[in-house]
């Protein structure tokens, strides 16, 4: 058989063999290169270059390592250099950038201040690894991954791409495309084919895509009931701790005659500034707007101590709001006046988030019409997220697809991802409407689905090996290409599509598992 | 959460505890009957005032004390809340003062000054008032005080020219000429002691 003429190159000096398997991602793959003994490599970068019929040229190739081998035998010895040559992503594990996109306000809507789509953020990342020319238009504009840290950019990039379903190609040409996984072209289809293109459609999909993202967070105005402790540390409700006098309503809370000896301290600490949630505003338990039944308050603890609620400050960024409180009850003032129904308090409290349990630092209470001491009418409004009855899960957003494989759940896990409902109130303790964002939540999770459903509904797998040099780019479905020319050797390209051949080179997953790895070591993080 | 602390004005009042034997409704005036300490700190027991002329009173902050319980009261050094007679109605300016058997300011009487601010809701008849101490009344002696004698005399109070007999008295000595059972005498408060003067014109045949 005769071959096409066979070239291979390294910086313009001829070599007796190359090969060079490319694959997609950020880690520079290795082309093994053959120099005769005659001509000892030197370190140094420049353009590889493989030719038979077509013409593959890596234009970043830098020497790994070079190594004097002896192909013969001790005899007869045949002295090759082996040398090592890295692609253009070498260059990419060095560099660092710092970056803040995509912060989640309490709502679970995208801070505008410093919303960017995944297309803007691959610019960022691109620009910041010095690549120019690239293409990044495949990438999705309707999700909005978070991320926040410092990292090499490079990294950052591999992890945005993994993350919505994207993977990085033409980094060995310095000419990066980033593709949408399971898109791409069929393998060519030239003359030069030595075999019969065989398809299949392994069966290991899964059946079902299930999007996960995170808790619901609810907003709603709770009950607060007053509490106190006893000596032992045990907490009841004011009436039915062991140290009550006849009645509360004659004791003056700033003395509270009628409580002695040891009971005085639980009593101060207590009565009158601690008060537990027992419920939602109008008495039920039930949470406005969450299909969870809620049987027991600690299904909604730990309650958050800010709201749904933002406000822009001087700095154009939106900051939480606390939670508050409001209620009727004596406002410190100089006549026996309760304040009006829902009077917002301003004198401060804490929040054991855990216990639903708000301390004030003073006495709050609600006077009579004759001016004894009551229970004030106090509530707290505050977010909080909905644990199943059992507990073991909390209400949150959750979108499945059916996809057809044979396997079971995928789960995309996507916990910045989540669902608000604001219970509103036009004065009074029930509901008189709900404010959500779950639409909004529930488009970007079908979003993420659409972009994994697409990686899993091209799963057909193929290969084929051609005569000779054929230029092959690497895209969303075509995973590898190798490429080897040599003086005795048959020139061959070899490229597969929704799998890797080469088993011998480390596997996509491996690649990426290193890449992880390395990630864990900067502060990158969703 | 920054607190802010709402109780400024309640605490600008320099309350003390007290207890009474009676049910004090909210900013009585009250007599102090004693003065103990409990938990460190002074606890008056007061009571509703009575034939026996105080000079200084307290006055209940705005809480109903029940009978035997504490509350907190002021001596309305800076003015406060103080529930008055409501048969009339206080104006800026005017005086009025306790009256024995009464949780309640009456006019024509000593001891508070009126600042306006009446207020009618929030279940109190209330008046912002600040009190002073009395050191002048006016009087009539109960029987004939000679020259350097002490003798008891009946505070009156009421619209000039139709003061009543208030039922208090006040035993006072008399530094000048000899006083009638029944003369109108001025009464003043010196050295913690009170001292009663003629105010009778004399007759023509004193004269």
């Amino acid at each position: 058989m005769s071959f096409p003429t066979a070239q291979a190159t390294f910086l313009g000096r001829p070599l007796m063999r190359a090969s060079y398997s490319g694959a997609r991602g950020i880690t520079p793959c290795v082309a093994l290169v053959d120099a005769p003994p005659q001509d000892r490599p030197t370190a140094g970068v420049g353009p590889l270059s493989l030719t038979c019929g077509g013409t593959v040229t890596l234009p970043d190739m830098a020497v790994q390592s070079a190594v004097l081998r002896n192909i013969g035998h001790d005899e007869a010895p045949r002295w090759r250099w082996s040398v090592h040559l890295l692609d253009h992503r070498w260059r990419w594990q060095f560099g660092s950038i710092s970056f803040d996109w995509n912060r989640r306000l309490p709502d679970g809507k995208v801070d505008p201040a410093t919303r960017k789509t995944p297309q803007e953020m691959a610019t960022e990342l691109l620009l910041a690894m010095g690549e120019v020319g690239f293409d990044v238009s495949r990438m999705p504009q309707n999700v909005y991954p978070r991320m926040v840290g410092t990292a090499v950019p490079a990294r950052a990039l591999a992890w945005l791409c993994d993350y919505v379903g994207c993977e990085i190609t033409g980094g060995e040409f310095a000419s990066v495309v980033i593709h949408r996984i399971g898109v791409g072209n069929e393998l060519p289809s030239g003359g030069t084919e030595r075999h019969t293109q065989v398809r299949m459609t392994p069966d290991v999909r899964p059946s079902k895509l299930v999007l996960q993202g995170g808790p619901t967070v609810y907003q709603s105005k709770l009950k607060l009931s007053a509490i106190g402790r006893e000596q032992s540390g045990e907490t009841k409700l004011v009436d039915e701790v062991s140290y009550k006098p006849t009645g509360w309503s004659t004791q003056s809370p700033f003395s509270f005659p009628g409580v002695a000896g040891a009971d005085r301290p639980p009593a101060f600490e207590t009565i009158w500034r601690w008060f537990r949630v027992t419920g939602q505003a109008d008495g039920s338990l039930a949470v406005p707007g969450c299909p969870e039944t809620v049987t027991k308050l600690e299904q909604l603890f730990p309650l958050g101590t800010h709201l749904l609620e933002y406000g822009r400050d001087l700095d154009d960024v939106d900051r939480v709001l606390p939670a508050y409180l409001e209620g009727v009850y004596w406002p410190y003032g100089d006549l026996p006046e309760n304040s009006e129904d829902f009077t917002r308090w301003i004198g401060g409290f804490q929040l054991a988030a855990d216990r639903g349990v708000v301390s004030l630092p003073y006495p709050v209470f609600k006077l009579s019409s004759i001016g004894t001491f009551e229970e004030p009418e106090l509530y707290l409004t505050t977010t909080y997220n909905v644990r199943s009855e059992d507990g073991t899960r909390f209400d949150g957003l959750r979108r499945e697809r059916t996809i057809g494989g044979s396997g079971g759940e995928f789960v995309i896990a996507r916990p910045e991802l989540f669902a608000s409902v604001k219970a509103d109130y036009d004065g009074g303790t029930s509901p008189s409407g709900l404010t959500t964002t779950t639409a909004d939540a529930i488009e970007e999770a079908d979003a993420y689905l659409d972009l994994f459903e697409q990686r899993f509904s091209e799963a057909e797998t193929s290969e084929m090996e051609y005569a000779g040099i054929v230029p092959i780019a690497l895209d969303g479905a075509i995973q590898q290409v190798r490429y080897q020319v040599g003086v005795k050797d048959q020139p061959l390209t070899r490229a597969s599509r929704n799998f890797e051949f080469d088993v011998h080179a480390p596997s996509a997953a491996q690649r990426k598992r290193a890449e992880s790895h390395e990630s864990m070591r900067e502060t990158l993080r969703v | 959460m920054i607190p802010a602390d709402i109780r400024a004005a309640f605490l600008r009042k320099g309350w003390k505890r007290f207890t009474c034997s009676e049910d004090v409704p909210p900013f009585a005036v009250m007599r102090v009957a004693s003065a103990d300490t409990k938990d460190g700190e002074i606890v008056y027991t007061t009571a509703k005032p009575d034939a026996t002329f105080c000079r200084h009173y307290m006055v209940n902050g705005p809480f109903y004390v029940t009978a035997g319980q504490e509350g907190l009261c002021s001596t309305l050094a800076d003015a406060g809340f103080v529930q008055y007679n409501s048969a009339s109605t206080p104006a800026v300016g005017e005086v009025w003062g306790p009256k024995p058997g009464q949780w309640t300011l009456e006019k024509h009487s000593c001891g508070f000054e009126i600042q306006g601010g009446v207020k009618t809701t929030a279940g109190v008849t209330a008046v912002v008032a600040v009190q002073h101490h009395v050191n002048m009344l006016i009087g009539k002696a109960d029987a004939d005080i000679d020259h350097e004698a002490s003798g008891a005399c009946s505070v009156y109070m009421g619209e000039a020219g139709s003061e009543t007999d208030t039922t208090w008295n006040v035993t006072a000595f008399n530094r000048t000429e000899d006083i009638a059972e029944g003369d109108w005498v001025s009464l003043t408060c010196m050295n913690g002691q009170w001292y009663c003067a003629g105010l009778e014109c004399p007759t023509e045949e004193e004269e």
